[in-house]
Formats: structure tokens, sequence, C-alpha cells
């Protein structure tokens, strides 16, 4: 993306074909310039010659007339006669790029001199005063004075040019040595046969129209391809017109191309790197999506251009996958001729790489309310869809209709026409089209906005109170997310709010679902899960042209802003983050919008251990609507690896149709190594699917096995070693095995200094007591007794009874008194369970 | 794009019916007198006094405003927008008969005007006229694709027993425009109405193979099919429905409308719960 900008930016900075009139050379240019009196000859006209040495500064350029931008200097080029002979000739010379000049029909250069000129491009004459004589010398003054900033302009032929870079030498000539000015400016444009567009319409997955305008009628051809500069496919319409509209289907979605148009007889417009468009991505998908929102924005003046440069200058800049447009775009009755200057001029460089939509203002109609609108440019400029080309569904009218991008459905709304049948029909069919909606994202726009205290009043003007009492109630049941109008001039944008449709609006009339800003860096993202009546954000965005002020002070609204700019969409999975851009480049209000239910984890039990063995337990938990199953994945790390050290936890975990939980078990898997302590961690990995809030990962502890456990913090790395930490191994040599050793709690690697089990008779009968180790708990020790210790198979433990059995101390006497028997034995019998 | 008509009596019609709330910024008395304000620095301007014209009837000063339309009509005497501008005054002081003198004349200059046809056809209506009526609608509809004058067209029929009539003017309207559901419904609902339980279903069939959500179609399917007394072919036909339902997605099943719908589908699939109960 960025690569894209730096192409386009350079598109800007240099010259822009195609629009009927562009400009190749400006007044107020940068200029070298000589203005010491030598005589130059003819070399200094030529492309070649080294000017570095020269001055340079903006036009106008010269002396004596206080309205310079630079001023020149002059010499006393005759000494001799007494006052300052002012030397005749000034030399000046630029350079300028033309990307390819085969696309101009011609040229029309006006200069602006004072007293004599002469004008070279590319080393030949194109042009000259009528006050010169032809070759004049360095010292030739003029034949005549000028009025002071006298212009003139003379028709090219664009032959004068070369592709690439051309260089204007200019030479101006004073009247007289005594004259007291000089004065010079000039300006290039080229005429180009294309004289709007290309402009991009009705893109869907699959397709694109491309639209344009000739000074004479031709027939229509449009070549594209993946590559800039190498087609791969044309398609040619014979109709001679001026209008063309070629409709490019049988495309890839979601990939860009590049394309040139013109006629049979050669290309017009396009094949430049700029000159490119990008299908929609597949219905459905998600994708990253930019959408440059622009509200009565067609006042074709400086504040329209300003609100526009701070964009294409903007760090926030990318490349528009869609251009809204909220009527109101050509003032002031939406002319041809309006539209010309305020859409197709202002907007070129991007209307050429990104569709444009748009909704009906007053000033498309001439501020006509009826439903009879033909003729009216509006409709004749734009094709949008009737029947559902780029999804949506029929509406039979580009009144009023919806399109899709990706998993976005917008709907375009007339609220300019009062007509009751008109609006009946809109409305039936606003809800058919909601109802079909499968769309992740709904944003609906129309003119007039239902709440605004700008320069409107929606408690006060009826096609305003229309929309909040009509539309909003219909797409807010449907679960709309952002309605984006305009008609106040102004930039006003509300709370996360729902059901104000009361008239007049007052801060009760509703709910303010979110007071709160809808920033992440201050009050947090406004979040909304699916389903009806969750909250949308009303955008009035009516600035892009200029502003009017007003009282400013809608109940609804976050922020109220009296300042030029547009609005900035970015759609990225479940988010949409706004910013709007005033003209000065500054983002004075933004805000994020997250859809999806909200799905936290917890646990009721984060001791898991191997020996049991013991479970841990998470807890996904979901807001919203529990009516189709909720897929969660989760993030998983830790020491302990699923599926190896715990039963697998399938991803996605799935919370059921009707229920808001469920619970996940860790059941540990019981193994032979001494590994210590593990850790599962468990977090909510972020989805479109659902808002998963910032939370510290669930860790579960999974407890090694107890003899596993005091072998690894015995034995270290040798733990797993049995020949050194096996149960039966000795490795200090002292007679007690290792898994004595754990049962008593000894260092098995230095010979015994534990207390060893002790005999004794208590009472007269044989008992023995074990201080035993506490975390030994997996081992039973059974104390055994016998009268005949030659024949093993005489022990046991069923003689004996226990005194004493706590975690650290075992006390067992036999149960035959010592006196009754000529011998009794007793021992410790110790066995490793298994989990 | 459609072919362009001349721009100059387009332009006309619609500033003659203009609208206080779109033309300025802020109530009708600083819009009219914004226009007062340009009136009295510009040459003498027909659209000006029509502007002015159109605020004051809607600011209901009927005199100001008949000031201002005859002002134009001086200044332009075929302005055809001031024509219209007039018909909408005496339509608002109940001046019928003089309303259908300005709107013969509006049309007699501009005859393919939907709108004025549109405007004169409910006026002729509600005076008993309704042939001519039937007629200026008709008219609107050749000359105009937008969907809503055949709506007013099927309406007015209706009203004067003409379903079957209303129902073959949207018909053709929907098929030329692509079969939008604003028409679409109008004309079920007409064969609904007359209990025309066939012509009904079958186009309630073609719904269902057009549209994307065909469950929602195919619910109306089932409740008609209820109510005509083919209690095996709605458990069918909400069986189908049931089955369309599981392509909505899972977010937009939260909606109320979509959850209304699984309740009624469900309901439908067990009728003798639904009874029990």
């Amino acid at each position: 993306m960025r690569h894209l900008l730096v192409i386009f930016l350079l598109a800007i900075d240099t010259v822009t074909l195609a629009r009927g009139a562009s400009t190749l050379l400006g007044f107020g240019s940068t200029w070298r310039y000589l203005d010491d009196g030598s005589d130059q000859g003819a070399a200094w006209r030529q492309p070649g010659f080294n000017d570095s040495a020269w001055a340079s500064g903006p036009a106008e350029l010269g002396y004596g007339d206080g309205d310079e931008a630079t001023v020149t200097s002059f010499i006393d080029a005759d000494p001799i006669t007494s006052g300052v002979q002012k030397n005749a000739t000034t030399y000046f010379r630029t350079t300028f790029d033309v990307p390819d000049p085969s696309q101009l029909t011609s040229l029309s250069l006006t200069v602006r001199f004072d007293d004599a000129a002469a004008v070279y491009i590319n080393g030949n004459e194109v042009a000259r005063t009528s006050n010169l004589a032809a070759n004049a010398a360095s010292d030739t003054y003029a034949a005549s004075t000028s009025s002071d900033n006298q212009t003139q302009t003379w028709t090219l032929s664009p032959s004068a040019l070369q592709l690439g870079l051309n260089l204007v030498a200019v030479e101006i000539h004073q009247a007289s040595g005594t004259s007291s000015d000089i004065s010079f400016d000039l300006q290039l444009l080229g005429t180009s046969q294309v004289t709007r567009g290309p402009y991009l319409q009705l893109n869907n997955e699959g397709a694109v129209t491309l639209c344009w305008r000739t000074q004479t009628a031709t027939d229509s051809v449009v070549h594209y391809g993946t590559t800039q500069g190498a087609p791969s496919a044309t398609v040619t319409d014979a109709t001679s017109t001026t209008e063309h509209s070629v409709r490019v289907t049988g495309l890839l979605p979601d990939t860009q191309y590049f394309y040139a148009v013109g006629s049979s007889a050669g290309v017009l417009a396009g094949g430049q790197s700029a000159d490119f468009f990008r299908t929609a991505p597949v219905a459905g998908t998600d994708r990253p999506t930019r959408i440059w929102v622009l509200g009565d924005c067609g006042t074709a003046n400086s504040n329209q251009a300003a609100v526009r440069d701070a964009y294409y200058q903007s760090p926030a800049y990318a490349f528009n996958d869609l251009i809204l447009l909220l009527g109101d775009n050509a003032y002031n009755t939406g002319t041809d001729t309006e539209y010309q200057n305020a859409v197709f001029g202002m907007y070129f460089d991007v209307l050429r790489q990104s569709p444009v939509w748009s909704c009906l203002g007053n000033h498309e109609t001439a501020q006509a309310t009826s439903g009879s609108y033909g003729g009216v440019p509006y409709f004749d400029i734009f094709t949008f869809p009737t029947a559902a080309e780029c999804g949506g569904s029929v509406s039979g009218t580009e009144r009023y209709f919806s399109w899709e991008f990706g998993n976005i459905h917008f709907i375009s709304l007339d609220t300019q026409t009062t007509d009751a049948t008109l609006r009946a029909n809109m409305l039936t069919w606003l809800e058919n089209d909601l109802a079909a909606n499968q769309r992740r994202w709904t944003i609906a726009c129309w003119h007039h906005p239902p709440y605004t205290k700008g320069s409107h009043n929606s408690d006060t003007e009826g096609q305003l109170i229309w929309a909040r009492e009509n539309l909003v109630p219909r797409l807010e049941a449907a679960g709309v997310d952002l309605v984006l109008t305009g008609h106040s001039h102004s930039y006003e944008r509300s709370f996360l709010i729902d059901g104000f449709y009361a008239t007049p609006t007052s801060a009760a009339s509703g709910t303010i679902i979110d007071s709160g800003d809808g920033r992440e860096s201050g009050d947090g993202a406004y979040g909304k899960d699916y389903g009806a009546h969750q909250g949308a954000v009303y955008a009035v965005a009516g600035s892009s042209g200029q502003i009017s002020g007003g009282a400013l002070n809608h109940p609804v609204m976050f922020t109220s802003l009296n300042q030029l700019g547009s609005l900035i969409l970015d759609v990225d999975g479940n988010r949409i983050d706004a910013q709007f851009l005033n003209s000065n480049g500054a983002v004075t209000d933004w805000f994020t919008l997250e859809k999806g239910p909200i799905v936290t984890l917890s646990s009721t039990d984060t001791a898991a251990a191997e020996f049991g063995p013991d479970s841990g337990t998470l807890l996904l938990t979901r807001s919203g609507s529990t009516g189709a199953a909720l897929p969660v994945s989760l993030n998983i790390g830790g020491s302990a690896l699923n599926g190896q050290d715990y039963d697998t936890v399938v991803l996605p975990v799935q919370i059921p149709v009707g229920v808001s939980s469920t619970s996940v078990t860790i059941q540990p898997m019981a193994d032979s190594l001494a590994e210590g302590d593990e850790t599962a961690t468990f977090s909510v990995t972020p989805s479109v699917d659902y808002r998963s809030p910032p939370a510290t990962p669930i860790v579960i502890t999974i407890a090694d096995l107890p003899a596993d456990s005091w072998r690894f913090a015995n034995f270290g790395s040798d733990a797993n070693t049995p020949e050194i930490a096996g149960d039966e191994s000795d490795p200090d040599a002292d007679g007690l095995s290792n898994l004595l050793e754990y049962v008593l709690d000894d260092d098995p690697l230095f010979p015994t200094t534990a207390p060893l089990p002790g005999a004794e008779i208590t009472s007269g009968y044989l008992t023995l007591t074990v201080e035993r180790n506490p975390q030994a708990t997996d081992v039973l020790l059974e104390v055994q007794v016998t009268d005949d210790v030659t024949d093993p198979g005489t022990w046991t433990g069923n003689d004996t009874t226990v005194l004493e059995d706590t975690p650290a101390l075992l006390k067992v006497r036999d149960n035959i008194p010592v006196a009754s028997s000529p011998h009794r034995f007793i021992r410790l019998e110790v066995t490793r369970e298994t989990p | 794009m459609r072919p362009a008509i001349p721009l100059c009596a387009c332009l006309l019609a619609a500033v003659a019916i203009g609208n206080p709330s779109a033309s300025g910024h802020g109530d009708l008395h600083e819009a009219i007198e914004g226009v007062t304000r340009i009136i009295e620095d510009s040459p003498p301007e027909a659209s000006l006094f029509l502007r002015r014209a159109e605020l004051h009837r809607l600011h209901e000063d009927w005199v100001e405003a008949e000031k201002d339309y005859r002002r134009a009509l001086e200044l332009e005497p075929e302005h055809g927008g001031a024509s219209l501008g007039f018909a909408r005054l005496r339509l608002a002081q109940h001046r019928e008969e003089d309303a259908l003198q300005w709107l013969d004349r509006f049309i007699s200059a501009h005859p393919d005007d939907p709108e004025g046809r549109l405007l004169r056809a409910r006026v002729l209506d509600r005076r008993g006229k309704w042939n001519r009526a039937e007629a200026d609608l008709e008219a609107a509809v050749a000359s105009s694709t937008e969907p809503h004058y055949v709506s007013a067209l099927a309406e007015m029929l209706v009203s004067h027993g003409h379903p079957d009539e209303a129902v073959r003017a949207l018909d053709k309207a929907s098929r030329a425009h692509g079969f939008p559901p604003s028409l679409e419904q109008k004309a079920l609902e007409l064969e609904e109405g007359a209990g025309r339980t066939e012509a009904a279903l079958q186009r309630l069939d073609r719904l269902i193979a057009r549209e994307s959500r065909s469950d929602i179609w195919l619910a109306r399917k089932a409740r008609l099919l209820t109510s005509a007394g083919r209690p095996d072919e709605a458990l069918e036909t909400w069986g189908l429905a049931a089955a369309a339902f599981e392509a909505v997605p899972a977010e937009k099943r939260a909606l109320d409308i979509n959850r209304r719908l699984a309740e009624e589908i469900a309901r439908g699939l067990n009728p003798l719960a639904t009874e029990n109960r």
C-alpha cells in the first residue's frame, strides 16, 4: 500500500492528463534566471545547457512594479551614457514533465510579459511577441513598450513536447535602457481529447464500468490487464459517442487491473502507473476496506480543494476502495458544468482509481422535492445499481439502492423526494433489502441528517424529521451500524445510540448506549453485538466544501465541529475506524466501532495435577444472543503442551446454541517424566466473529507426579536417568533406594541423615513409627508384621493397627503382643502408585 | 446513465417545486430573506421569484406566493415551473378547479413530465374523473422508469375495483425494472387480497427462486398455505423454510426479524404443539 501511495503522489506532483485542460506548467512556477546582462547567444535555449549557476525563484519575476514574487536585477549596460541604462535581455529557464504527449490534442501558452518575450520549448521557438524581432540579440530592445503585466495566449501543437522532461526557455526584453520595469510569468496548459474521467462505476467482484467523455464522438475502447503497460484484453464498443461507458467483465475478484481508454484510433487516457482499479473482494469476505466520505463538497473552490489536499497529503492517505459522496456534490444546481468543476476536476486523481457512489442531495435536483428529475445531470453522470448489479437487492431506481463490498452492505437512500408513493415504495424496498442483508456491516447514507443542530435543524425541517421517524427505526431494527449524512455544513458525530425517533429529539427520547468518546485511547471503542437495536453511530459529514456553523449542540452528538474536512473510514474484520480529517490536515475526531458478542475467558480451577489426575477448568462466556453456536479460538501457550501434557483441547471451542457459557476441562496426562510443575496458558484469540477485551491469560498449573517432582528437584538434569534417579537406584550408596529416600524426604545424593523408621515396643506391642515426606502422596506405605522372617509369604499388614496417620507421620503397631510370640518382626513396604 | 432530456425544461420545473429546508440554511424566514436580498441585488430573474414563491407557499403565505408566481410569469410567460408552482398553490388553497387549469397548462408544455402527470391524476381522481386520471398515470409510467409511478397507478386501479389491471401493470413494470420487491410485494398483496391463492403461490415460487433470502418467502408461502387450509403442503413448506434458514449467517440470526422467523418456522413445523399450548 505504501508503494502505491508513492506512485500516486508522484502522479499528482507532476502532470495529470486526460482532464480536458490540464496544467503542464502553472503561473507561479519556479524558474532559473540570468539577469547579469550577458550575451548567452542561442545555446541557453537548448535542453542540454547548464544553468545550474543561475539564480532561481518563483514567478512572477522582474523588477520595478512591486508585485514580483522574485525581484530580478539589472546592470548598467551603458555606463558612458548618463543614468542607468538597463540591460536589454533577461533569461529564464525551467523544466516540466509530460508522461504522454500523445494524449494531448493542443497546448495553450499564456505569457505575462513586460515589455517583450520570446518562448522556446525544447530549443525551438514557439511564441514571440510582435514587438520583438526574430533572433533578437541580447542587446536588442523591444520595438515598443507593453502595458504593465500584459498577457498574450498562443495555441500550440503538442508536437512541441517530448515524452518525459521538457524545457521551456524565455527571454524578456526591455523596451529601453531607461524603462523602469520588466515582468515575466508563464502558464502552459495541455488540452486532451478526454475531457472527463476516466471514472469508475458499478464495481463488483468481476466487473467494472469505465466512463469518460471526449471532445468529439469516437468509438470506445478499453485496454486492461494486471500488468502496467501490458494490457492483456480489450473491450470495444463501436457506438460513436462523446459519453463513453464501457462495462469490463470477466475480471478476477480483489485484483488490481491497469487500464487505458481511447478509441480504435488509439489510447486517449490512462496507461500510467496511477491508472488502475481494483475489483471488489468475493461477497461476504472480510478485507480491509478504505472509504473516503465527502459531504456537501461541491463548492469547487479553495475550501473544497483544501479538504481534498489535506487528505491527499495526509499520512492517513491510502488507496480508496470506495469514494462516497453524501449529496450536494456540485453547487448550486448540480449542472453538468458544476459537476465538471466540483467533482471530475476536483477529484480526478482518485476517481480514475476508485468507484464513486453517492446519494441524492437537494442541490443535485435544484431543490426539487418531486419525483420527477428527468434530465437532472446527477442521473446521467452516475450509473448506480438498480438491479443488484453489485449485490444488495433490486430497487428498480437509482434514487435508492444498495450494494455490497466484501462484508459491507451499503444503502443509499433518497430523502430529497417527498412524494408519498415514492417514499412508500422506498420503505418497502428498504425492509426487504435489510431482511435479505447477510453482510457483517451495514452502512447507510442519505443527505438529510436525522440528527443535526448545524446549519439545519433536525427538529424543525420536514425531510430530516421524516428520515428520523421512518428510516432510522427500520435501520436500527435491522442492526445498522453507521449512518452517514450531510446537508448541515459541519461535522457532527454521535455517541453509540439507539431509539431516538421522537420530535423534538431530547436526551431522554432514546438510549445512549455508550456515552464515551468511542476511542481506544480514551473511553474505549464503541462495541455492539449483532442484532437489533444494538446501537449505531450517526455522522453528519457535510463540511467537505464549506462550513456554515449553527448551534452545534445536538444532544446525541459526542462532538460537533464547524470545520472543513472529510471522513475516512477503515473497515477491517469486525471493526470500523473512523477519522475526521480537517482541511488543515489534523484529525479532530476519531472513533472505533467493534462488532460481535463479547467473549471472556475465566477459570474456576487453575490447579491441575498429573497425580489423580486432577483437572483444571476454563470457562468461556459470551454476551448477546445465543441463537447460534459461537466458535472461539484460544491462544494456548505455556510449558505444558496441548495433547501431550494434557488431553487435547480441540479448537475452536464451541459455545453451543442456547447457552451463554461453556467449560473446558484441562485434563493432565500422567507421564513418567520428571519435569516439575508445568503451566498451560490460555487466552481468547481475537476473531472477527466476536470481541475479546484485553485480558491477562489464564494460567493452569499442572503439578507433576509427586515422586517425579521430587526427582526433578533432587536430580536436575539426571532426573530422567534411571540408573541415577530410578526408584531402585541408590546413588549415595547409603542402603536406601531412591524410593525410600523419597518417602523419608532424605537427600538421595548424600548418605542418610534423616531419622530412619524406628521400631519399638510400646505397651507390649511392636510399633513402627515413620516420619514420612508429606509431599509423597503417590506412594502407599504398608507396615507389615510376621513371626517367621524365613518365610516371605507370611508378611501381612492385616494384623496391625494404625495408631497415627498424618501426612508427616505414620505410626502402626502389631496386633500380636510380643509376649505371646517367640518372635515378632515388623517392616515398612513402600509401593509407588500410578495415577 | 439515462438519456438526457432538455436541461432547461427540467430545471425550470425543478426550481418551481423547491423546498425551503433544502434551499437555505435556517428557517423559512431566513430563506425568504436570503432570496429577497438576491432579488434586490440582481437583474429581474424569473427563477428567483419562483424560488421565493415556493418559500412563501410553504410558509402558507398565499398572497405573497401568488405575487411572486405572477412576477415570474411576467418575466418568463412560458415558465413551466411557474405553472406547476401555481398549481400547487391552488391545491394548497383547495381551489382544485384552478389547479387543474394550471396543470393543464404545464402538461401541455411538458407532456412527458411524469410529476405533472401524477399531480394531475390525483386531482382528477378526487374529482371523479378517474379515466383521465388513469391516462395521466399511464403516461407517467410510459415516460419514466421510476417504479413509484406504477405503484401510484396500481393504487388507483385497485381503488376503482380493477385489481387485475393493477397486477398486470405492476407485473409489466416489475419485469422492466428487474423485479424490485416494492412492486413484487404490492402485486402479491393484491393477489392475496383478491383470494387468488394459486396466483399468489406462483408469484411466491418466483420470489423463492429469485431472492437470496428464500426462507422469508417460503415462510410466507407456508403461511398462505395454512390459511388456505392446505396443512400438508404448509408443513412441507415450513420444512423447506427451516432448511433455507440454515443459510442465514449466525450473527444475523440475532436480528428480531430472523428470531421471529425462526420461532414461526419452529411453530409451523410442530403445529400440534402449538395447538396444544
